[in-house]
């Protein structure tokens, strides 16, 4: 459902932010993007939802070149940036979802419906009806995720999306997830959080200075290398000696 | 410690070359451009005053007549229709008699365009030839009377003192409120939008660059409509509140309906542009804070413009101004106050907003497909 092909991303600093990434994310799948500031994670993201454009190499998101056909891939995505949950403050959460759910061209009854199955999985009964400026970090984060997924799509990009949460916040995006990836979603997902991606994710890879130095899963990662895999991430990503 | 502080806040604002583009040199610049370009007019109409003031002549007294060409001010100027020729402002004053029913001889009479600076001056200068002119010896019953000349304008007094103070405010309140009250939304809606960390969200959306910026340039417009409906409103209660602030006790203001429609529509075209502008400013802005300091020169370009077409007169407008887009704009609304439709000036603006719009807009696509200004640092 995601394929890289050989991406390379160079900014005009002459920065190397990716070289030569290739990897696949299928269908059912929950992948884990792990790396320091500055491995290329975001841009990954970015260049996956078309909002960056690669150097060379492409980018595939169910069967669409993500540069040729960037609406249609965008179609099918779902993409939660990382900076912020990036809501409009003067709105409500559930105008905030019902926007998006038009920009994305869904039926009014439809959108109202998985607006309705969001709410009740991200638990935000209680305050979906409410201006978002007053918010906790939780609570934006969830209605972040509702309007980004409320077009159900096929493939759902994640960056670091319960990072500053509190337990009941990162527990109902947990569970939004997994359901996802049981529903057949390809999830792409970055975190800072080792026990997030032991628990979420069906493959890690492991990104340094914009190439992958080890995937597979979080099994067969700690046994390769004899140590937990908090130790290996931090000795290959080289936090320790 | 103050000294510290403004030694600090000196250091730092004089390193900022944009600020000082902006606050310093754009005002140094436009407005003594603005005042050359009025000097050039302003000398051009003196010399005009000097030799070639067009006037219809129609009088009897061919001695009379004579010495008014021989003046060598005065350029007879034939009309079909004096009255429409005079209000266009193709000729600047009529001269002709009239027999009053109770006297043997005719007096003179200069007709002036009192919407007219210009048609004013000349009629002083008319009448300053006329005063001079020698009876010599004729008869009572041949001679005009010079020396009870009539001084008539062409619209009704207290009504031309109207037209004539809406020609100064209508062009430059447009002009400048055009240029303020899009502003705040217009810096929201990208700029915003951007500092909110809401855009990289939006983008990410199956929508085209050219469905955003259409979307949030209309909402960015009715702002900018509502903004100069207000501005204009709040002008309009103040007049009626107190008329005298603004030296118009006494005259009366009025416009026909088809000069009203035609300067809310360029009016439109007008805020059009000004919002186009900003709103590539706001698209290449990282914050709202810096949309807001790059606004000022859009700001100072409807300020200079404003004054610039306040100081020409409506009837005399010399080519070079309507080569200046925003000029040539106000210079259209100041002609429908008073009367006048010059369809190739008003086709010009037209092309000049939708053309500049255009352009700025398409400048706004371009920088929402390309990295380098969505994730501007």
């Amino acid at each position: 459902m995601i394929r890289m092909e050989s991406v390379t991303k160079k900014f005009e600093s002459g920065t190397e932010a990716l070289s030569g990434l290739s990897f696949e994310v299928s269908a059912g799948e929950v992948v884990g993007l792990l790396g320091g500031n500055g491995a290329g994670k975001t841009t990954s993201f970015r260049i996956i939802s078309a909002l960056m454009k690669p150097t060379s190499g492409r980018c595939v998101v169910c069967g669409n070149d993500v540069q040729a056909e960037k609406l249609k891939a965008r179609q099918v995505t779902g993409f939660l940036p990382g900076t912020d949950p990036g809501l409009y403050d003067r709105l409500t959460a559930i105008e905030n979802i019902m926007y998006y759910a038009e920009l994305y061209g869904m039926d009014r009854a439809r959108a109202t419906e998985r607006a309705g199955q969001l709410s009740a999985l991200l638990d935000m009964g209680s305050f979906i009806n409410r201006r978002t400026g007053a918010f906790s970090r939780g609570m934006k984060q969830r209605a972040a995720i509702a309007r980004a997924f409320i077009h159900d799509p096929e493939v759902m990009l994640l960056d670091e999306p319960s990072t500053g949460l509190d337990a009941g916040s990162s527990a109902a995006i947990h569970r939004l997830i997994s359901g996802a990836a049981d529903q057949g979603k390809a999830i792409l997902l970055s975190s800072h959080n080792v026990h997030e991606i032991k628990k979420l994710c069906s493959r890690v890879l492991i990104l340094h200075r914009g190439q992958i130095i080890e995937s597979g899963t979080v099994t067969s990662i700690e046994e390769r290398h004899c140590m937990d895999f908090e130790s290996v991430f931090l000795k290959l990503t080289g936090y320790t000696e | 410690m103050i000294f510290a502080v403004f030694r600090k806040e000196v250091t730092d604002i004089s390193r900022d070359r944009r600020a000082l583009v902006i606050s310093v040199l754009i005002p140094l610049i436009l407005f003594p451009l603005s005042f050359f370009a009025l000097n050039v007019n302003l000398k051009k109409t003196a010399r005009s005053l000097e030799g070639g003031i067009p006037a219809y002549i129609n009088i009897s007294d061919s001695s009379l007549n004579a010495f008014i060409m021989r003046d060598g001010r005065v350029t007879r100027t034939e009309s079909p229709d004096p009255s429409a020729d005079l209000a266009s402002g193709r000729i600047a004053v009529v001269i002709d008699e009239i027999q009053p029913p109770d006297m043997k001889q005719k007096i003179l009479r200069i007709t002036a365009d009192n919407t007219s600076q210009y048609s004013l001056a000349a009629c002083d200068v008319i009448h300053g030839i006329i005063v001079k002119y020698d009876t010599g010896g004729k008869t009572a019953d041949e001679k005009t009377i010079t020396a009870a000349v009539i001084r008539q304008t062409l619209t009704e007094g207290r009504k031309g003192a109207g037209i004539m103070m809406l020609q100064v405010l209508i062009p430059m309140l447009i002009l400048v409120f055009s240029a303020t009250a899009p502003m705040a939304v217009a810096a929201d809606l990208f700029a915003g939008e951007r500092e909110r960390c809401t855009l990289e969200h939006l983008l990410g959306l199956p929508v085209s660059g050219g469905e955003l910026v259409a979307g949030k340039y209309l909402a960015a417009m009715f702002a900018g409509i509502t903004g100069v409906i207000s501005f204009m409103s709040g002008i309009v209660l103040s007049y009626l509140i107190s008329p005298e602030v603004f030296g118009a006790a006494g005259i009366t203001i009025s416009i026909s309906a088809a000069s009203a429609i035609w300067v809310i529509l360029f009016s439109i075209l007008i805020i059009m542009t000004f919002t186009a502008a900003e709103f590539a400013i706001s698209v290449f802005s990282r914050s709202a804070r810096e949309a807001q300091i790059l606004f000022i020169p859009v700001v100072i370009i409807g300020m200079a413009c404003g004054h610039t077409v306040t100081m020409i007169d409506a009837k005399r407008i010399s080519l070079v101004f309507r080569h200046v887009p925003m000029i040539n704009s106000g210079l259209v609304i100041k002609e429908f106050v008073t009367g006048i439709f010059s369809w190739q000036y008003m086709a010009v603006s037209a092309f000049w907003c939708i053309a500049l719009s255009i352009m700025f807009l398409y400048s706004c696509r371009f920088m929402l497909a390309r990295e380098k200004y969505i994730f501007r640092v």
